[in-house]
């Protein structure tokens, strides 16, 4: 009962409007709902609360203190993006006693993940949506991108997710270790997977993980032979991907995943059965171009504002609706005349500097918790028993040039987190840029 | 070593910020802090070419002009506030590229809220501007362009940072601004643009006029009014009444004026069979305008006129394949040079320069009464046109064949 009553609630704030409307087209009902105001974070703490009604009927729980219940619930820094708590790894450190006292190394730690969580969402993710955002509000409003275009467009806002995304658990993993409490990991550079199964594994960690808990484990997991296991995870992703907004897209964006899902655990089982081994290198190589390329089409579906407006994008990524070379190659003012139909246009040369960027740092760079693991700045470090200094006794990064990025509290790095923080939150005032000259 | 590193971090930030606020004030990229001006160091402000929306708006905002003018891209490089007209005034020039009637009007209000009532207005209309199915914001338009903040908080921004940096390396490497500090587009900006050759910009402007603004996708339509179930929100003839009723309310004397784009430019209208709603929107002009005076008890403010074939506007196009011929009025089919915007002055001021004449021919004041006759007479002039000039009508009507081939929807009017 405590489960329905926290699922309706977060049906009607979120998801009313979405079922009137379906309704309403199907049915040709009127159905009105009025307004309704989205509470901030009910997404997230629904499915803690989900999480810890079911422990404790199953008799898992046990911690009961209401404060520390309503602080879990309730926590500030995860409740916009996430990560997805659980009680089990959240309450516990509540009731630690240090939890109130200034910690510098706590402090030091979580204030560098933080400023590298907001110059990641203030100068990546969000001069990324300034060309993700044109072309898909363009498509939106009946264009038809070529290839070039529908590429860059696409893979802008793959970057752009991630580094929004990503940004965001940073800085609530940073602002809380802040509090001495660790929250856990949730993005572990995801687009470096070579299969969308390891994919699930990196990306949003947390939400994969109570899914697997909560939904599919529930619904019967594997136990049940191979049918009802692809059935039980396509469900699961299905729910999963409508958890994500109220949209058919998102359901669509689940759906597909599923089917993923299925394929990849299809051709695993496949490969076991031949006796086929990993491959090599450039195996490897094609598998990460695979699963990025089966992702990149994902996101359409997730940032598209209709199924249509996303079948004219994976149109035009396919080449079906032409390909055209910058004007500016003419002489004329670098802008795509498909976008200047909607009065939008761009700097091909800084598109592209930022996703070079953007792909750079996300295939040949160390991630954040990897810059910060000999700290063990996320609960899942915990289990570990060595002391936040204890450095020395664990694995550094292996190749020798990453080593540069791990972090260390010297001064030269003060600085330079100190320059980043500063131009990180310059960064917020943006001037919009003049891409084109339409009249 | 840990409590060490937090205060340097945390001191460090705002120390940098502090810097980077000097600087931004003191190369002052967008002429907004009136800082000292070092010559081959930020003298020349080529950011705010760059961004002019940002620097007009913000500009025009803060200095409070005697004389304002407003428009699109047209009045930007064509209306020099350096005209012997405006001696002795302070003149801005706030027209800006693709300026929307809701951006003109924005100006006007917050000139009124900030008690910055211009003694004179001048705005250049374009036919473009006023499609009900063409309106889009620019890709540069800001509502914060407006707050009077704005310039303190750009003190504050890495995208002025970046400006700045911009700023002095183009003024060590001597790179001109093509942007006066007061609003005007300077020639200049023009020179690698037509180094294609001026009959081909004219017809690329053509091109782009049949392809992209005269049937804007996503409808594809072109109307002052909108259709019944496509009422969201205001037409853009609507935005251009409310300016013209704060421009009343302003006390200020507004001159509107219809720009003297090139024959060629009237001509991409024509087949795209929009002239008799081209002729409505003047007629919608005439009667807003008196309307609005009506209701504001006072008389109207004077529309002129500059559209049509005339002596300015039929200047013969340098063949395709000389490239270094220049027109004495125009860029392009659309946009007038600073000789044809001195004579609009000229016209609309009744002024006599001792060394320019306007022709007889040129712009013709409008008024409810003499409206018919004078779209009649245009008709008339676009006809003796079209029996001269076969060979600019041919190339402009095969362009226009080609764009409806090309284009993803249907075009209204362009046969295939």
């Amino acid at each position: 009962m405590a489960i329905a009553a926290n699922l309706i609630l977060l049906g009607y704030f979120k998801y009313a409007h979405f079922f009137a409307d379906n309704l309403n087209h199907f049915a040709g009902t009127a159905l009105s709902v009025g307004q309704v105001i989205l509470p901030l974070g009910i997404s997230f703490f629904t499915f803690t609360q989900i999480a810890f009604l079911v422990d404790t009927y199953q008799g898992k729980v046990k911690e009961f203190n209401f404060v520390y219940y309503t602080l879990f619930v309730t926590y500030f820094p995860h409740l916009i993006a996430g990560p997805v708590l659980h009680h089990k790894e959240m309450m516990p450190q509540f009731a630690k006693r240090n939890v109130c006292h200034i910690n510098w190394d706590n402090v030091a730690v979580g204030l560098s993940i933080f400023v590298l969580g907001l110059a990641k969402k203030v100068l990546i993710a969000d001069s990324l949506a300034e060309f993700a955002t044109p072309i898909f509000n363009a498509v939106a409003a009946g264009g038809q991108p070529m290839l070039f275009e529908a590429w860059f467009g696409a893979l802008a806002y793959t970057l752009q997710l991630y580094f929004d995304f990503s940004a965001y658990s940073d800085m609530a993993i940073g602002i809380s270790l802040m509090f001495n409490v660790r929250l856990p990991m949730n993005f572990n550079s995801p687009y470096k997977a070579t299969n969308i199964i390891d994919f699930w594994r990196r990306w949003h960690m947390t939400l994969s993980r109570f899914l697997r808990d909560y939904l599919y484990i529930p619904l019967g997991g594997s136990r049940h032979g191979k049918a009802r296991r692809f059935l039980n995870l396509f469900i699961t992703m299905l729910l999963g991907g409508l958890w994500h907004g109220a949209g058919w897209t998102f359901i669509i964006w689940g759906a597909l995943h599923g089917f993923y899902l299925m394929v990849n655990h299809a051709w695993r089982a496949f490969k076991e059965k031949m006796g086929w081994s990993e491959g090599g290198k450039l195996a490897k190589l094609c598998a990460g171009a695979l699963t990025f390329l089966a992702v990149v089409v994902g996101w359409v579906f997730f940032r598209a504002d209709s199924f249509s407006s996303a079948m004219t994008m994976l149109h035009s990524m396919a080449g079906l609706n032409g390909m055209s070379l910058p004007t500016s190659w003419e002489g004329k003012l670098g802008q795509y005349d498909w976008l200047s139909f909607n009065g939008v246009g761009f700097a091909v040369k800084e598109g592209g500097e930022i996703l070079t960027l953007g792909f750079a740092i996300i295939w040949l760079l160390p991630n954040v918790w990897q810059m910060f693991q000999v700290y063990r700045p996320t609960c899942e470090d915990l289990k570990e028993s060595h002391s936040l200094m204890d450095s020395k006794s664990l694995p550094a990064l292996r190749e020798k040039w990453l080593r540069l990025f791990q972090w260390q509290p010297t001064k030269k790095r003060a600085w330079a987190t100190g320059v980043l923080f500063a131009i990180a939150i310059m960064g917020l005032t943006r001037v919009s840029e003049f891409l084109y000259f339409q009249f | 070593m840990m409590k060490k590193y937090s205060i340097q971090v945390i001191s460090a930030a705002p120390l940098i910020i502090v810097l980077f606020a000097s600087i931004n004030w003191f190369v002052d990229p967008y002429w907004f802090y009136g800082s000292p001006e070092i010559s081959r160091l930020n003298k020349s402000k080529p950011l705010a070419g760059e961004n002019p929306r940002l620097f007009e708006i913000v500009n025009v905002l803060r200095r409070k002009p005697e004389v304002l003018i407003i428009g699109t891209s047209r009045e930007d490089s064509g209306i020099d506030p350096k005209n012997e007209i405006f001696r002795e005034r302070s003149v801005f020039n706030a027209a800006i590229s693709s300026q929307p009637f809701v951006e003109s009007k924005g100006i006007l209000e917050s000139l009124s809220k900030r008690n910055g009532n211009p003694k004179q207005i001048i705005l250049g209309l374009l036919f473009e501007n006023a499609n009900a199915y063409g309106y889009s914001l620019p890709a540069d338009y800001s509502i914060e362009n407006f707050d009077q903040s704005r310039p303190y908080k750009l003190l504050l921004s890495l995208s002025t940072l970046k400006a700045s940096a911009k700023t002095v390396v183009k003024n060590i490497i001597g790179h001109s601004t093509t942007t006066a500090g007061d609003g005007f587009r300077t020639p200049d900006q023009w020179t690698e643009q037509l180094l294609i050759g001026q009959h081909k910009a004219f017809k690329d402007n053509e091109r782009h006029y049949l392809l992209d603004n005269h049937f804007p996708l996503p409808k594809c339509k072109n109307a002052l009014l909108l259709e019944q179930d496509d009422i969201l929100s205001k037409t853009p003839m609507q935005e251009l009444r409310e300016a013209i009723a704060i421009a009343y309310s302003m006390k200020s004397d507004m001159r509107i004026f219809i720009g003297p784009s090139h024959a060629r430019q009237w001509e991409t209208i024509q087949v795209s069979r929009l002239w008799s709603q081209f002729e409505d929107w003047k007629r919608m002009v005439v009667q807003m305008v008196e309307a609005e005076a009506k209701k504001a008890n006072t008389k109207p403010f004077e529309v002129w006129d500059f559209s049509g074939y005339n002596s300015i506007t039929n200047e013969a196009v340098p063949a395709l394949t000389d490239k270094t011929s220049r027109m004495r009025y125009y860029y392009e089919s659309s946009h007038y040079t600073p000789a044809a915007g001195d004579l609009v002055l000229d016209r609309i001021f009744n002024y006599h320069a001792p060394d320019r004449t306007v022709p007889a021919d040129f712009g013709v004041l409008l008024t409810s009464q003499n409206i018919e006759a004078h779209l009649a007479h245009i008709r008339a002039a676009r006809e003796q046109y079209r029996q001269t000039h076969h060979d600019d009508i041919a190339e402009i009507e095969a362009m226009a064949r080609e764009v409806a081939r090309t284009k993803h929807c249907q075009i209204t009017g362009i046969p295939k």
